[in-house]
């Protein structure tokens, strides 16, 4: 079953009177219970996918067409009433940065009982039980102690918990990660990853998960949309992805991973620089790095071709 | 002339450039009203290093372990409360600014963060005619020397009058690296320089660091957050924790075999580019923050624990090319 489905999404940015086109037909979907990943680099217009989906967009950002469907409803077409009512409750959103996406003026407790009251009508020694239930799951030491606690009294790791805690303490069917362990350091982003897995484990959890990083992708992910400049590239499960990457910019991204590299051996990079999302190469995004470009992909925009069940690609220059 | 001969870690028949001995630098916390210090961060606790001439030593560890504090005592960016440190045979921890100009040029820095580490009001050709007006080249030269340098890091001589936001992330830590080469160091400090750049784009700084390497035998101290980066880059390769090295020997023989519970942790939490190498984690377990007592700086969060763990515990060699900190590990 399909939680969510993004279809041919088309966003664009107003300047200088004309609308310069950022996010390019984006479809994809979330199935119930499944991890999917999307991957990309900074400017490639992940982040940018996943605040439209609960539209969250910057007012400079425009929706040009295309449907978000979530449990048969158009978001995009509801009124912001019924948004707010989805927003926290059905989906949920993590940021990279628990650095500021806490209030520092509040107490965890506070916070985290806010987030449930806005949604739930239930007593306070209830929600009190059900926080203090909740920063144990996170794995927060001393969670009754906590609960009094000022978001700069926790380490980075401890705030990205409670952030957690935060967006799954109203059973949200759909959890948006937005890079939640590019901040924190190796051995606690591990962490958070387990505590992923689990949460998902225990509460049948939908998770879409947005970030650059492909080691973790490769950890979490039961499927994977590549993204490059506004545009998916490629998608599959995760083994068709690692195992028979098809797009020129999903090899070259994977080649560039300093793992299993002899000392002696260059790593293999790939030339110029990603683009600006304001300024996206004509035809396919990635003509201008790709090494095997010919006419046809400063002209045309590649269609999503199908290769395998599942795995699909953009590419001009994909044989058969 | 520094007398000490006794080199640590590497093989005798190298060239030492950098030493540092017994190195230390606490940093005073100060609380109420009248800012009282009320303890100490031991920010670098006592650290022995020594680099070989056109080598490169890596450092992991993870915020907080001290590894920026010890880059900037070795660039005499902060001075050091105690200990040595030796740059080609001379001791340099108590020179003045003026004798320590000479000694700056030969040693340069290379910043994480390529947006603000360069000054937006400088084209690439002015950033990079800084240095060689320290060097005293004459005016007339300047231009064709600058071009060369741009040429070395892959910037084109047609983008030299450009400003710093013209070029994107890469191109900038390009113009980073150019002005670090535009005095001749002998040594230069990396820390984390890629880590703010794309995956795409971080395989092209790494690969012109190591090709600079190469050709012109700049000695490196690499630092950085990611394991496999390091593990690629260096020859040796040192775990820092709460202001010490834990463990420290040649790259591949700390990689395949970590000793210290500290660096077998880190090293399990790397997550590979593999699907079919997905690990399970423990949850539990925090970096420790703030002032241990004495002995081993792991003591609280190790499983091997035991009282033996309270003494001050030293960097025992356990192999020909690996050292480490901790009683429970046994020489082989």
């Amino acid at each position: 079953m399909r939680i969510l489905e993004v279809k041919d999404l088309r966003l664009g940015f107003i300047q200088d009177g004309r609308i310069v086109l950022a996010l390019d037909d984006i479809s994809f979907f979330v199935k119930k219970a499944e991890t999917v990943c999307i991957v990309g680099e900074s400017g490639c217009g992940k982040t940018l996918t996943s605040l439209s989906i609960i539209r969250l967009t910057p007012p400079s950002a425009k929706i040009l067409g295309g449907k978000v469907i979530f449990e048969g409803r158009n978001l995009l077409k509801i009124p912001e009433k019924e948004m707010r009512e989805i927003r926290g409750k059905e989906i949920s959103i993590i940021f990279q940065e628990p650095f500021t996406s806490l209030n520092p003026v509040f107490t965890i407790g506070d916070q985290l009982k806010e987030a449930i009251y806005i949604h739930e009508k239930i007593s306070e020694e209830e929600v009190e039980k059900r926080c203090i239930d909740l920063l144990k799951l996170v794995g927060i030491p001393s969670a009754e102690l906590r609960m009094k606690s000022y978001p700069h009294q926790l380490s980075g790791g401890q705030r990205q918990r409670v952030m957690i805690a935060m967006a799954i303490c109203c059973r949200p069917k759909l959890l948006i990660a937005d890079e939640p362990t590019t901040a924190l350091d190796v051995t606690v982003q591990a962490q958070i990853i387990e505590l992923f897995r689990r949460l998902k484990q225990e509460y049948d959890l939908s998770l879409l998960y947005v970030t650059h990083d492909l080691s973790v992708v490769a950890h979490i992910a039961d499927r994977v949309y590549v993204m490059y400049s506004g545009m998916i590239v490629e998608e599959g499960d995760v083994f068709q992805i690692f195992y028979n990457p098809k797009h020129p910019y999903t090899r070259g991204l994977l080649e560039s991973i300093p793992y299993k590299v002899k000392r002696k051996e260059r790593l293999k990079s790939i030339p110029g620089f990603t683009p600006d999302l304001l300024n996206r190469p004509s035809g396919c995004p990635f003509h201008p790095r790709c090494r095997s470009s010919s006419d046809i992909c400063f002209k045309e925009k590649p269609e999503m071709r199908y290769v395998e069940n599942g795995h699909g690609v953009r590419c001009h220059l994909l044989e058969g | 002339m520094d007398t000490e001969s006794d080199v640590i870690y590497w093989k005798d028949k190298e060239e030492i450039i950098l030493k540092v001995r017994g190195i230390k630098k606490y940093f005073p916390v100060r609380k109420g009203v009248f800012r009282k210090v009320s303890g100490w961060i031991r920010a670098v606790d006592g650290v022995d290093l020594d680099i070989a001439k056109g080598k490169t030593l890596g450092i992991v560890g993870e915020s907080g372990c001290g590894k920026s504090t010890l880059a900037k005592l070795i660039l005499m960016l902060i001075k050091p409360d105690s200990g040595k440190i030796i740059f080609e045979g001379r001791q340099i921890q108590d020179l003045s600014e003026k004798e320590l100009k000479p000694i700056r040029r030969k040693m340069q820095i290379i910043f994480q963060d390529p947006f603000s580490s360069l000054n937006p009001r400088l084209t690439a050709a002015q950033t990079i005619e800084e240095g060689l007006e320290i060097l005293g080249i004459p005016r007339s030269e300047r231009r064709k020397r600058i071009e060369e340098i741009l040429e070395l890091v892959g910037i084109s001589k047609k983008d030299a009058d450009k400003y710093p936001h013209q070029f994107s992330g890469g191109q900038r830590q390009r113009i980073v690296i150019a002005r670090a080469l535009s005095v001749n160091p002998v040594f230069i400090v990396c820390d984390e320089p890629v880590s703010a750049l794309d995956v795409s784009v971080q395989a092209q700084i790494i690969n012109l660091l190591r090709q600079l390497q190469e050709e012109l035998g700049i000695t490196y101290l690499f630092i950085s957050h990611d394991i496999n980066l390091v593990g690629y880059m260096s020859d040796m390769i040192a775990v820092m924790y709460l202001g010490k090295i834990l463990e420290i020997g040649e790259t591949e023989e700390v990689l395949k075999n970590p000793l210290h519970p500290y660096t077998k942790i880190l090293l399990s939490s790397v997550l590979e580019p593999d699907p079919r190498k997905r690990k399970r984690f423990s949850v539990k377990g925090e970096v420790d923050s703030g002032d241990i007592g004495s002995g081993c700086k792991f003591q609280r969060r190790c499983e091997l624990f035991e009282t033996d763990c309270l003494q001050e515990i030293p960097l025992k060699r356990v192999k020909e090319n690996h050292w480490v900190r901790c009683i429970k590990t046994k020489v082989t």
